[in-house]
């Protein structure tokens, strides 16, 4: 969906990479147990909770896991909640999927990517970040509270996992040099391998059964105008995900190089005091998260 | 030798010729260093904001969040260790922009504004820069000897 810049010649991609990525994303681990049993049920309006259950019981740790994060004044619950079913009937689905994502999905997002010059823990920074940005901007611009926001902040550059080795390798200096000149970095991303990461992680999650308002955000972060129903969604992400790179959260090599999209700026009415605003509170609600989620600083 | 890493909204002043302060994903962030050379003194801080009116609360508790009330606390901090304006040597680093025509994300640009208004109020010049861009630095500063070393996109260099 990105189009070329004017004047930079795009190359035909080659066919046979983009089978190889969307290969990759065919051959990903299944999520972990328990996101992947929320993730069954997240559908069903009358969710079994007693299936739920049973399967965290198998996962003590990881639950007790979802349990201190929900039970953590980030999330502000007013009561404790103490069992697992508890959070299933006190939650909600999809606040429940949030606390899920968010104590199961850090191992995965870890990972160093070597493609994007990613260390360790970058990305599960830059993610954290970007989720944390995304509700404060919610809240400071009046948006009803958006469940499931906090998931696709925190998943939005997982496919970065997937085309990290494939812009290793295929990336020459000839691309690079096309997004020194102003390229988006997703374009050259398309024009190489002929998917870029927001597509690859859109697919990934698509296939481990998302709700499909999480995947056509994720698909659509760089590009919210052609989100349709789930354009808010993907504009709190895409302007938390500008402002996570102008702060340096969880930098890489492509980090300044995305298009800011005029249209979500206009259409949500952002003026730079705002924006300073949210990365300051961003700021402190960090501090909490890095230890709930064994981020190190 | 010993590294002090300056975080994000932080400061870090030394006059141990072992120490190196190092700060790390400069951004649109700046990354700035004061030395003296005479007395050997130097400081590092590394402001995300340009002014602090944007959050006074904040500014408070974390004043090296702002370029304005960082470099004050800066300044204060290095001036009692001995350090004076005439001998001071300040570099900056960082004030990278993403790719933005509309300009609402040009916070490196401000950071950069706001800190040449407050070295000119303070009769202050800069010696070296590296600002702009769109690229992500990381910023050195050897106490032992006032040298500031610059890593960004796989290589490094001084100042």
């Amino acid at each position: 969906m990105s189009s070329s810049q004017p004047g930079i010649p795009a190359s035909a991609p080659d066919e046979s990479i983009r089978a190889q990525v969307l290969l990759a994303i065919k051959n990903q681990p299944a999520p972990h147990p328990l996101c992947a049993s929320v993730l069954s049920q997240i559908a069903n309006p009358n969710a079994d909770y007693k299936v739920l259950a049973q399967t965290a019981q198998y996962d003590p740790g990881m639950t007790a896991g979802v349990l201190k994060l929900a039970n953590s004044s980030l999330f502000g619950t007013a009561r404790a909640i103490d069992s697992f079913q508890a959070a299933c009937v006190r939650l909600g689905m999809k606040k429940l999927l949030d606390m899920v994502v968010a104590t199961t999905m850090p191992e995965l997002l870890k990972r160093g990517i070597e493609g994007y010059a990613m260390g360790h823990d970058d990305l599960l920074k830059h993610s954290v970040w970007v989720a944390v940005a995304a509700e404060e901007l919610a809240r400071s611009l009046g948006i009803k509270r958006q469940d499931m926001l906090f998931t696709v902040g925190l998943l939005h550059d997982t496919g970065k996992l997937i085309t990290g080795p494939f812009v290793k390798k295929h990336f020459s200096a000839a691309d690079y040099e096309r997004h020194q000149k102003g390229m988006a970095f997703d374009a050259t991303e398309l024009a190489t391998l002929g998917i870029g990461h927001a597509e690859a992680g859109a697919l990934m999650l698509d296939g481990w059964h998302f709700p499909e308002e999480i995947v056509t955000a994720v698909r659509c972060h760089h590009e919210p105008e052609h989100a349709g129903p789930y354009r808010s969604t993907a504009s709190l992400i895409h302007v938390a995900d500008i402002l996570a790179y102008c702060i340096g959260a969880g930098d890489g090599l492509d980090s300044f190089q995305y298009h800011v999209s005029a249209d979500c700026v206009a259409r949500m009415k952002l003026n730079a005091a705002a924006i300073e605003g949210v990365a300051c509170r961003v700021f402190d609600r960090m501090k909490g998260l890095n230890e709930l989620l064994g981020i190190d600083c | 030798m010993s590294s002090i890493i300056v975080d994000i909204a932080s400061m870090a002043v030394s006059s141990n010729p072992d120490d190196t302060l190092i700060t790390y994903s400069l951004g649109s962030c700046l990354g700035i260093t004061v030395y003296d050379p005479v007395v050997r003194v130097g400081g590092m801080i590394h402001c995300m904001l340009p002014l602090s009116s944007s959050d006074p609360q904040k500014a408070q508790t974390k004043p090296c969040m702002f370029v304005d009330s960082g470099m004050v606390e800066l300044l204060k901090k290095l001036f009692d260790m001995g350090v004076r304006k005439n001998s001071a040597i300040v570099m900056v680093a960082g004030g990278s922009q993403v790719l933005d025509k509309q300009g609402l994300f040009r916070i490196g640009e401000r950071n950069y504004t706001v800190f040449r208004k407050i070295l000119w109020k303070n009769g202050m010049m800069i010696k070296s820069e590296e600002v702009g861009g769109s690229v992500s630095r990381t910023m050195k500063l050897d106490i032992a000897t006032g040298n500031v070393f610059l890593r960004s996109e796989g290589r490094e260099w001084q100042l």
